[in-house]
């Protein structure tokens, strides 16, 4: 008889996590971000605004008037004919004036459908929206560094890609190239100046910085390698 | 260029960085260090969730958010060399609230859809009884209460230590024996296994 192992595991294949170890490490500091304590606290007074929004758009009187800046259009005209007569306030004397500058419906309509059309408020024209204003574009600093960076790859030229990498690194980290240039700087600092603790340092950073997710798995990797020779 | 690239000399991982070391260095900020714990102790761990949850997602989700707990309560860590088993019964209480959602939504007909079962998880070779042995393990294990698949599981699945079980599952050593009792009547019915 064919009996399970203790543990049962041992009857389970095997597989390796690589992927979804790195895939989460990344997705780890997402969570973090969102969930820390300083997002967590905007994220509950957003929601609570939204929420309370929602509440009162839905609880409010839906015929406001006409001064709130919210249209009520008027019912169709074959809704008429099905619709109760609706009782007609009395109108103070002032509501003659009121009545005179909104738009006349058409005179086939039935006497209560006029009325209400009659009260109900004018679209008003909105002005022509100001022409949108362009600036001169903002010159890709970073873009430019990198081209730099490219240039002096081909001249075989290591000092300036340090110190063009080096610049991106320190002024522009804002920007989503820059992990992508610490990633090459580190490996230039591991392999061409064999320096492993500041290797391991630039890859750290750019691993703090967001890489896009193709750059994770070699960061780590080279990472890995730099942190082991800064111990040697 | 290229040909320094070529002769880098590759230097040794930092496999040998003691876990406790690790710990303390975490506890000051060293993101690096958490980083160095994650890869180290994830593997394992999704390993372990995804047999106890049957889906790579899930596991993956109760990985990171083990992880996520346990890097921001690293300070409560009295033993740092302890990290493993104090990350362990973390993982294990967000895995048996997760077995819990699962069974409520089973229960009103909501299986989840990437539930990954033991005898499509059976090592390669493996002969057609073991397969069929899996899936009744497989079958019986969900029929049993959380706690008691979970405590079996913990201990005859993975292995574990019964003093490891019963600190994963934060009870008492009695009452841990007390599951896996109860769970291994019910197994044996039904299933061959090895004794114990």
């Amino acid at each position: 008889m064919n009996r399970l192992p203790r543990p049962v595991k041992g009857a389970l294949a095997e597989r390796t996590w690589d992927a979804e170890v790195t895939r989460g490490w990344a997705r780890l500091q997402i969570k973090r971000r969102v969930r820390g304590p300083r997002v967590l606290p905007v994220f509950v007074a957003a929601s609570a605004f939204l929420l309370a929004a929602v509440v009162w758009a839905a609880t409010r009187p839906a015929d406001s008037a006409p001064g709130d800046g919210l249209m009520v259009s008027a019912p169709p005209a074959h809704a008429a004919s099905c619709m109760p007569e609706p009782v007609r306030p009395e109108l103070p004397a002032t509501s003659v004036a009121t009545v005179s500058y909104v738009s006349p419906s058409p005179a086939a309509q039935p006497q209560a459908v006029h009325a209400r059309t009659a009260l109900a408020p004018t679209r008003r024209q909105l002005p022509p929206a100001p022409a949108c204003v362009t600036g001169p574009a903002e010159p890709d600093v970073v873009g430019e560094l990198m081209e730099s960076v490219d240039e002096a790859w081909k001249a075989k030229d290591a000092p300036r890609m340090e110190a063009l990498l080096l610049d991106i690194a320190r002024h522009h980290e804002d920007d989503p190239r820059c992990a992508q240039a610490l990633f090459v700087l580190g490996r230039l600092q591991l392999e061409y100046r064999h320096d492993a603790a500041a290797a391991a340092k630039s890859f750290h950073r750019a691993l703090e910085l967001d890489p896009p997710a193709e750059l994770v798995g070699p960061l780590w990797q080279a990472y890995e390698l730099a942190h082991g020779g800064e111990h040697q | 260029m290229r040909d320094s690239t070529a002769r880098a000399v590759v230097v040794r991982l930092p496999a040998g960085e003691d876990t406790a070391a690790l710990v303390l260095r975490a506890r000051t900020g060293d993101r690096a260090a958490e980083g160095l714990l994650y890869r180290r102790h994830a593997p394992e761990m999704l390993a372990m969730v995804s047999r106890l949850v049957r889906s790579t997602t899930a596991a993956e989700d109760v990985v990171q958010d083990g992880f996520m707990t346990a890097f921001g309560r690293l300070g409560q860590l009295k033993a740092p060399e302890q990290f493993r088993g104090w990350l362990l019964s973390i993982v294990v209480s967000l895995v048996r609230k997760r077995l819990r959602r699962q069974r409520i939504l089973q229960w009103v007909g909501l299986e989840t859809l990437d539930d990954v079962p033991w005898s499509a998880a059976a090592r390669a070779g493996s002969s057609v009884e073991a397969r069929g042995e899996l899936a009744v393990l497989d079958a019986v294990l969900k029929r049993l209460p959380t706690e008691h698949s979970l405590a079996w599981s913990l201990r005859y699945v993975e292995g574990e230590r019964l003093e490891d079980v019963a600190s994963a599952m934060g009870k008492s050593l009695s009452t841990t024996k007390r599951y896996i009792a109860a769970a291994e009547k019910k197994v044996r019915a039904h299933v061959a296994l090895e004794d114990g």
